[in-house]
């Protein structure tokens, strides 16, 4: 645990990643604190999507460290704990085969719950406004309402950090204030979020911390008031 | 998770099904002509009944059958060469042979007998008849009882046979003489087999050849020597072997008939 | 032309009338074949999905050698195991060879390279999104690999029945390792194989027709499944 980082959650440092002898991924130092929304902005490729799946746990980056709470993030079939305690929506989620309600029992289901996963799972879909979809095959939603089912997902577990891919994206003007509007409760309950987004304007009024990406690389860090 | 299930617990009921063993088993090698014939359907469940052991008979040419005995794969063969069933005793891979049974040979051929040997009873003669008119003739070509009996016969005739007219099928009796029908071809057959297949009415070949001492079929029962191979059932082997010569077994073999015909003579019969 | 009818005929009263050759021949087959496909599935279940999701060196060489293996012919994996299996051979001791676990082993040499591919083929074709997706919502590797499995089941339960077909139809191997004996080894195809040689083709008909039929209620069966 490094001294001037124990209020941080999750903490990145010298974190590289290639792509096909490319350096897609370039972060010197990133320290996100507890609790808070932290939108990450900039043009396609710049390394929104990969600095995300490096915070999940999903993509270990070539060289580098995570802390988060202090333990070092490790992937593989070391990295459950890790994936356990922070949840990543794609910007084009993938959902399994099957009814809207055992998708969203996924997550509680495989994070070891056997109580009240159901009920977990309907106040989630009731968040997102989805809940009339509860028996409907996934194949048969729309992507906006795949999006949601996704994102009621995230809900129906307590991770402690959420990492949102382009929630907007492709997203009616509707949709997206209800994105924004969920995005508010979570923070209201003391959640730490990490959101990418195109259009950073959006998320002005939850007044975020902006971080801007290019090549890889955080060229600039600041707070929205 | 439900289809899963439902798969895999069929699958694991048809394993555990398929590996129920309930008897003990004797392994037989034996010619296509004994099994084909319908013989062993006829003598083995009699033995089977008697000593509660299961015959598994495994049909192949004889010289295959020699093989799996030499390998040890089979407890007991039944057979019929002669003088190959001598060398393998004498090469210490079966013991107490036992003469069981005999039938005969003959040379069939298509109603046109081109080589006009129709009748001849001295098999020599016909045979080189055949060679000179360079009549169609197919071989078994399989290393069996039968293809081993055809080469003796040809040496006896002084002819190596070769050329267009002489082909080798490398198949068992009924293919070959079925092949033989197809294409008006002469061979050389145990009589068994091919009234097996003539009464049936699945070929159109007629007895050309036979008589001639020198088509006796004599059929032996070799043990798998149990000191070459210790593990083979040497005291089953022994009292099948023992069954085939008894005079019930005897009896029974001359009481058999396919399709009203006599196929096989006992050994010890009149 | 009427002999060809005439044998459909005889063959389809054989299987109306119950002929327990018939029956006989195609219970073994059931038998050797559920045992072997069952078998190359446990083998070729995990061995596809590993090979799908793991990179490493050789890869290449061993996803070309499995198709090597798909391509193998039936005589020559019943030759080899036979060689493995004879009193001879370094299994002799072990009396496997003319039983129908004997086959069993020879099948699944011939089966388990088809499950083997057609599980890789179905893993690598998913969505790498569906993976990712079980892995963020907290699954375990073995929770993940179940899922993956489950997205693909059209694939796998295609597996199960190209394995089931292959070694159903085959004959080489059950001819060799099983040595045709009657109501113990003898299999539809080995049984067709020698009604052929004696000529009885409407016998031949009958043993075809219950394969077939064999083949086509596994069929309707994975149907089912994939419906459930």
């Amino acid at each position: 645990m490094s001294r001037n980082s124990e209020d941080a959650l999750i903490e990145l440092e010298g974190i590289k990643l290639g792509f096909q002898q490319r350096l897609i991924l370039d972060v010197e130092q990133l320290q996100i604190s507890q609790g808070g929304l932290t939108v990450l902005t900039g043009a396609n490729g710049a390394g929104k999507t990969s600095l995300l799946r490096v915070m999940a746990g999903l993509q270990e980056s070539d060289q580098g460290k995570i802390r988060f709470k202090g333990d070092t993030v490790s992937y593989g079939s070391q990295g459950l704990e890790h994936r356990r305690r922070v949840s990543m929506l794609h910007q084009e989620p993938y959902l399994f085969s099957g009814s809207v309600l055992k998708q969203v029992c996924y997550g509680p289901i495989s994070h070891g719950l056997n109580q009240g996963i159901e009920e977990k799972a309907r106040q989630a879909l009731e968040a997102v406004g989805c809940l009339g979809l509860v028996n409907r095959h996934t194949r048969q939603l729309s992507g906006g309402e795949k999006k949601r089912i996704a994102y009621a997902c995230l809900l129906a577990l307590d991770s402690e950090l959420l990492l949102l891919d382009e929630p907007t994206a492709q997203v009616d003007q509707e949709s997206s204030e209800k994105i924004r509007k969920l995005i508010q409760m979570q923070l209201d309950a003391g959640k730490t979020l990490v959101v990418s987004t195109h259009q950073p304007e959006w998320a002005k009024p939850l007044k975020p911390r902006l971080c801007m990406l290019e090549y890889g690389r955080i060229v600039s860090d600041t707070r929205w008031n | 998770m439900k289809s899963y299930s439902l798969i895999l617990s069929i699958l694991l009921y048809g394993f555990l099904v398929s590996s129920v063993a309930a008897y003990e088993r004797l392994k037989l090698a034996t010619t296509t002509s004994t099994a084909n014939s319908g013989l062993l359907n006829y003598l083995n469940p009699v033995f089977e009944e008697k000593s509660g052991v299961r015959v598994d008979a495994i049909a192949v040419g004889t010289g295959k059958a020699l093989k799996l005995g030499q390998n040890g794969d089979v407890d007991v063969m039944l057979v019929h060469a002669r003088e190959a069933e001598e060398t393998f005793i004498k090469e210490g891979h079966g013991v107490n042979r036992k003469d069981v049974m005999y039938n005969d040979f003959i040379i069939v051929g298509p109603a046109s007998d081109s080589a006009g040997i129709n009748g001849m009873d001295d098999v020599i003669l016909a045979l080189r008849k055949i060679s000179e008119k360079s009549s169609l003739w197919f071989s078994r070509g399989d290393d069996s009882g039968t293809h081993k009996k055809e080469m003796i016969l040809w040496k006896e005739s002084a002819i190596s046979p070769s050329g267009n007219w002489y082909r080798g099928l490398g198949q068992g009796m009924g293919k070959t003489l079925l092949a033989a029908d197809e294409k008006g071809a002469y061979t050389l057959t145990d009589r068994g087999t091919f009234i097996a297949l003539s009464t049936g009415n699945k070929i159109g070949l007629i007895i050309l050849s036979e008589g001639d001492s020198r088509l006796f079929n004599p059929y032996g029962a070799i043990a798998v020597n149990p000191e070459r191979h210790p593990y083979v059932k040497y005291k089953l082997a022994m009292k099948y072997i023992n069954f085939l010569t008894s005079t019930e077994g005897q009896s029974l073999i001359a009481r058999f008939r396919m399709k009203g015909k006599i196929l096989f003579h006992p050994h010890n019969g009149s | 032309m009427t002999f060809l009818f005439e044998g459909f005929l005889e063959g389809l009263q054989m299987v109306f009338q119950g002929n327990p050759a018939v029956y006989n021949a195609a219970w073994v087959t059931l038998k050797v074949s559920f045992g072997s496909t069952l078998i190359a599935s446990l083998i070729g279940l995990p061995l596809g999905y590993f090979l799908a999701s793991s990179s490493f060196r050789g890869k290449g060489f061993f996803t070309v050698l499995l198709q090597t293996l798909l391509g193998f012919p039936t005589v020559v994996i019943g030759l080899l195991v036979y060689g493995f299996l004879s009193r001879r051979g370094p299994f002799g001791f072990a009396d496997l060879l003319f039983t129908p676990s004997g086959i069993v082993i020879g099948l699944v040499i011939l089966a388990f390279p088809i499950t083997t591919m057609f599980t890789m083929t179905a893993v690598s074709g998913i969505d790498p999104r569906a993976r990712e997706m079980a892995l963020t919502l907290g699954a375990s590797r073995q929770r993940t690999a179940w899922t993956l499995f489950k997205e693909v089941r059209f694939g796998l339960i295609s597996a199960l029945l190209a394995s089931f077909g292959r070694v159903a139809s085959e004959v080489g191997i059950a001819i060799m390792l099983g040595g045709n004996i009657e109501g113990y080894t003898r299999t539809l195809t080995t049984a067709i194989a020698l009604e052929s040689m004696k000529g009885e083709f409407g016998f031949g008909i009958a043993l075809g027709l219950v394969l077939l039929t064999l083949i086509f209620i596994t069929a309707l069966l994975s149907r089912y499944v994939q419906k459930l």
